[in-house]
């Protein structure tokens, strides 16, 4: 699903990524953990096409496609999904309008008919009830006035709705609490299976006890410089990052 | 105003100042009061200046000044070194500038006889506020003074400036005050101006700054009074980084005018300022606050606040508010508000629930309303000073049977 | 981004093309004998002819204002054409059938449903072709309700009490110098009556445009609702793209009597002269309605998006206790637009209320200001204001600016403004550009969720319009 060679990415001219290699089949979860600054949000910025970074060097293959030279949008429709750490506000417009904007550019790209506005909120109900979300989020504007919690739920609905193939979370548990934290993960399990992939980045062992991954990979000074499988998650939190940082 | 006949009469100067103050005259002959109603002069009628019959008085005589701190040089331009002159002759004129509507920041530049200088040194780190006492006023006959100030601090220095205009009562009295504040690369300054003016008497202040690269500015500007005070504080964020915190009051009692005009220049790139005025106008008193923020295109991520409120304490009473924006760089965050309104009776209603008489609870929240201006001035002693005279007038102003 | 931005360069003025119709016109220049001329060829009475003189010799007395933060060069008020009627109906056209076929195509173009089989049911319109009125739909309909909407020259004959009495009564002859020129040579307009207790049974419209060379365009509207009477009024402009610059210069006027409302709704969409400031109309327009009754009720929303210049301030005074104005805004400025437009809201009756929605968004080299006078006079208790004004940057070599004047003499008003000024935040678009919407989807996704507080006011059709000429005027002006 996803193939990452030697990518270095560096942001206003300092070097963040240093040859990062990474593979994702489809059907499975991999988790990047690292501590503060070691380039986790950059790794997942970079995949979605903010371009804010510059890579430098490597590649990154979608599907056996270079996604490096997709617009942002092109990669949103191929199936490549950011769950963002900090979503943005956007004041006027409503989430349901947003959703379904968002929704059938999707559908349209995948050939499929675009959806009536009755199948849409039937399947807006669904999500929303799944993640246990409020009726009236969907005639809010999109994450204005938001809690934290609340702007991370309405992530993990578009992820739902928007079905990618490969989603990627940035720091999903930050700032949710245990409940939450459950919810949205239940979200996320729905749509394991083996056509989609998932890559899950945080910073705590915590978020991986309720989305076990299948890989864990370490991310220390923009490279990985371990991977092993759930128990290493677990290792990290007992002894911290202090003696990956030593090796790397 | 016999303008002609005082320029006339001017001894011709033979330093710095002269090519500035010789376009200066000329301005002057041309046009020595505003244009009525113009925009700039819009809520503010200086008519009644001219038909006065006025005199010109001197200034040396009326400014007095305490003595200077470590660090900081007090000095008449006339008695200054050639070093000095040096230092303070590249500013002078330039930061109040007058090739616009400001016709009495060129009545002053043409007519002023001596300046004050302020000079701090570069670094020098001034704990104790320098104190500029300006007493008008007094006389049997109408008078109009032109004191002119320039206060410099240089790299790094920190220092507190203080400037009280006083009145004494007599026969009606035009002070047309120009200061000019220079702020160098990561100095910080601190000004508090504190302008009192009775009924029959008009202040016509300029205050102009520059604050260059990671410099900042604090000035709290607070006007009195049952006559005219106009007061134009102009601050151009020069350098990259520069700040300002600009805050004010205006309060007026009898038949007062108080007009706060304030532009905030974002001429560089991230730059920073706040802007915070309360207006209370009592009895048949008007205030006006028109402040004016203006972001350049080189000025980028700027960031800009301005809050205006304003308190009307009787019937007769009038506030004319003007925020503007003008905005010409597109990455910016910049707002502003404006609100006017009565005490709130849910307050008052509040506080007499707790037992406190209607008129003490009513003083309270006006005194209330200025307060917090008064109380974010950083000095501590020029903190006092500025909540004493704050408090006193506001009391008054109550006592005047407004609220 | 950049090649967004050359997208918009090079898009053409959708409404740009000439009609080829023969016209009746006078030669440029303005004397009393132009007055003369144009009130004989209305068959004026004597005082209508006295008014619109008196209006001329107080123009001449008066000065073009300078406070507004535009800059044009100065307009040479004896190269205009001051009448300009299609020729085949300078008799004035009795049905349909006798329209100029070549008109009906222009509006056809313009997508106006003129016909009464047209596709906007519901619609009356009103069509003013330079400066006649040539048509007016659905007359009988609204006959039968008792409601007059007919070209105010029409009125001028058939209700010369109404007109009389109504005519500069808010809006005085020596109000600025736009609407001095104005009263001394309108040449046509809309005249609307709705009688004591009738809510008009449908949806009035005019159309605008400005067709002949070196035309100015100076029409008059004049709506009057009497007590308890209701109207909805609808308005848009076209002209087409030459490279000088045209004068518009209109007046319009409303009058609201005792629970009386009216809603007028404005999209503007003149044409804005080139990207380098070439051509383009100059809309200097003063609108201002009374709310004489008490708890009446006027509502002005706008849409701006075309013009070189607007100078435009759709105003309300409150006189009647317990009234209501309210002005909802949106203005665009792209190429070289500038805009000064904004509100004045008079609260003079006890009781009053307004509220002011601008939104601002400027472009390219665009220039946008808002200027609004919000003023509680001594009377005027418990007297309310919100004003709520936004400014949307984009790109850095744009200007956004705001100016409100606020003038309270009554210590139990309530006044509050706000201003914010933004661009589109890079964080925004690439939000929506990660949920797969194209870079020109998500900016029109933002600036839609922006004027959203004012598109709302706006009847169905005209929203999706206003929608539509938005995401013209801004189509790849994100850089």
């Amino acid at each position: 699903m996803l193939e990452i060679k030697n990518l270095h990415a560096s942001i206003k001219g300092k070097a963040i990524l240093k040859g990062l290699d990474l593979v994702v089949p489809a059907g499975e979860v991999h988790a990047i953990m690292g501590p503060n600054g070691s380039g986790k949000s950059t790794l997942s910025k970079v995949l979605a096409g903010d371009e804010a970074y510059e890579v430098t060097e490597g590649q990154a293959l979608y599907k056996g496609k270079d996604l490096l030279t997709m617009s942002p949008d092109e990669r949103a429709r191929e199936g490549v999904f950011l769950a963002f750490q900090y979503p943005v506000e956007i004041p006027g417009v409503t989430n349901a309008y947003f959703l379904r904007t968002a929704l059938n550019a999707v559908r349209r790209h995948r050939g499929e008919p675009e959806l009536d506005a009755f199948t849409f909120l039937q399947r807006v109900k669904e999500a929303m009830k799944l993640l246990e979300m409020d009726a009236e989020f969907r005639n809010r504007f999109v994450n204005v006035g938001f809690s934290g919690g609340e702007k991370k739920r309405n992530e993990i609905l578009q992820l739902t709705l928007l079905n990618p193939s490969l989603a990627i979370l940035d720091e999903m548990d930050s700032g949710l609490d245990v409940d939450a934290l459950r919810i949205a993960s239940r979200g996320v399990n729905a749509l394991r299976d083996a056509d989609h992939a998932f890559l899950v980045i945080t910073h705590y062992q915590r978020l991986l006890d309720y989305i076990v991954p299948d890989h864990v990979h370490i991310l220390v000074d923009g490279r990985i410089v371990q991977s092993g499988d759930r128990s290493l998650a677990l290792d990290v939190e007992r002894a911290g990052y202090v003696d990956h940082q030593a090796s790397a | 105003m016999r303008v002609d006949t005082w320029l006339d009469e001017r001894p011709v100067l033979l330093d710095e100042r002269a090519a500035v103050r010789a376009a200066a005259a000329d301005k002057s002959r041309a046009r020595p009061l505003p244009v009525p109603r113009s925009e700039h002069w819009k809520y503010t009628s200086t008519r009644a200046i001219g038909a006065l019959g006025l005199e010109i008085g001197a200034t040396a005589a009326t400014l007095t000044v305490g003595a200077a701190p470590q660090g900081v040089t007090i000095v008449r331009w006339s008695e200054a070194s050639p070093a000095q002159r040096a230092a303070a002759g590249p500013w002078f004129g330039r930061l109040a500038t007058f090739d616009g509507p400001e016709a009495f920041v060129a009545l002053n530049t043409a007519l002023h006889d001596d300046v004050v200088l302020i000079l701090v040194e570069a670094g020098a780190d001034v704990a104790d506020a320098v104190r500029i006492v300006h007493v008008a006023g007094g006389e049997d006959t109408p008078r109009v003074v032109f004191p002119r100030v320039l206060v410099l601090a240089e790299a790094g220095a920190k220092a507190t400036v203080i400037a009280e205009w006083r009145s004494a009562r007599g026969a009606p009295f035009v002070t047309a005050p120009v200061t000019e504040l220079v702020v160098g690369d990561g100095a910080s300054l601190e000004y508090v101006s504190v302008v009192a003016t009775p009924a029959s008497d008009f202040h016509l202040a300029t205050v102009a700054s520059t604050v260059a690269p990671g410099a900042t500015l604090q000035a709290t500007m607070l006007a009195f009074g049952e006559g005219l005070a106009r007061c134009d504080t102009i601050v151009t964020l020069a350098g990259a980084g520069a700040s300002v915190r600009l805050e004010g009051v205006g309060a007026a009692g009898a038949s007062g005018h108080i007009d706060h005009h304030t532009t905030i220049d974002h001429a560089a790139p991230d730059c920073t300022s706040r802007e915070v005025f309360r207006n209370i106008a009592g009895d048949h008193g008007t205030v006006v606050f028109n402040g004016r923020v203006v972001v350049r295109e080189q000025a980028q991520r700027s960031d800009s606040d301005q809050q205006n409120r304003s308190l009307l304490l009787s019937d007769d009473a009038t506030i004319n508010s003007k925020p503007e924006l003008e905005i010409y760089a597109d990455d910016v965050k910049c707002a502003h508000g404006s609100a006017i309104g009565a005490l709130d009776p849910e307050q008052v209603w509040y506080l007499r629930s707790r037992g406190i008489p209607d008129a003490l609870a009513r003083q309270m929240l006006v005194r209330g309303f200025g307060a917090d201006v008064a109380a974010r001035v950083a000095h501590p002693g020029a903190r006092a000073l500025a909540t004493d005279a704050l408090e006193a007038w506001l009391d008054q102003l109550i006592a005047g049977g407004a609220a | 981004m950049p090649d967004a931005v050359e997208q918009v360069v090079g898009r053409a003025y959708e409404h740009g093309w000439v009609s080829d119709i023969q016209s009746d016109s006078l030669p440029p220049g303005l004397s009393e004998d132009t007055v003369r001329f144009i009130s004989a060829k209305k068959d004026e009475p004597d005082w209508l002819l006295q008014w619109r003189l008196e209006a001329l010799r107080k123009w001449q007395a008066m000065e073009p204002p300078d406070w507004a933060h535009l800059k044009w060069g100065p307009i040479d008020y004896q190269s205009i054409i001051y009448y300009s009627a299609p020729k085949s109906t300078s008799e004035g056209p009795k049905s349909l059938e006798e329209v100029d076929p070549e008109l009906l195509r222009t509006y056809e173009k313009l997508g106006i449903p003129l016909h009464e089989r047209a596709a906007l049911a519901g619609v009356a319109v009103d069509a003013v072709f330079d400066s006649v009125s040539v048509a007016t739909t659905f007359r009988e309909t609204l006959a039968k309700a008792g409601v007059i909407f007919c070209p105010l020259s029409e009125a001028v004959r058939e209700h010369p009490g109404l007109v009389r009495k109504y005519l500069g009564s808010v809006v005085p002859v020596t109000d600025n110098y736009f609407a001095a020129l104005n009263s001394a040579v309108f040449s046509d307009g809309s005249f609307c009556f709705i009688p004591k207790g009738v809510r008009c049974p449908m949806e009035l419209s005019t159309y605008f445009r400005i067709n002949a060379k070196n035309t100015g365009q100076f029409e008059r509207t004049l709506i009057i609702a009497e007590d308890k009477a209701y109207v909805s009024y609808l308005e848009g402009c076209t002209a087409p793209q030459r490279d000088e610059n045209q004068l518009h210069a209109a007046v319009v006027e409303l009058v609201a009597l005792e629970d009386a409302e009216i809603k007028y709704s404005t999209v503007q969409n003149w044409y804005p002269g080139d990207e380098n400031g070439r051509g383009g109309i100059f809309n200097f327009v003063t609108k201002r309605g009374i709310c004489k009754g008490d708890r009446s009720r006027i509502s002005w929303t706008q849409v701006e998006t075309g013009s070189a210049i607007t100078w435009k301030y759709p105003s309300v005074i409150l006189k009647g206790d317990d009234s209501v104005g309210e002005f909802y805004s949106v203005a665009v400025t792209a190429k070289r637009q500038q805009a000064d437009t904004g509100t004045k809201m008079i609260h003079i009756g006890k009781n009053t209320r307004s509220t002011i929605i601008s939104k601002g968004i400027a472009a390219e080299r665009g220039q946008q200001s808002y200027r609004g006078l919000v003023r509680v006079l001594k009377g005027a208790d418990n007297a309310r204001n919100y004003t709520q004004c936004d400014s949307l940057l984009m790109g850095d070599t744009c200007g956004a600016h705001t100016f409100p004047y606020i003038e309270v003499r009554n210590r139990t008003a309530k006044v509050e403004h706000e201003a914010t000024t933004s661009k589109v935040a890079d964080e925004q678009i690439f939000y929506c550009q990660q949920r797969g919407m194209s870079e020109e989807d998500a900016v029109n996704l933002i600036v839609n969720g922006f004027c959203k507080e004012v598109f709302r006011q706006l009847p169905m059709e005209f929203a999706v319009e206003a929608q539509k000429l938005l995401a013209v005027t801004l189509e790849g002006a994100v850089g």
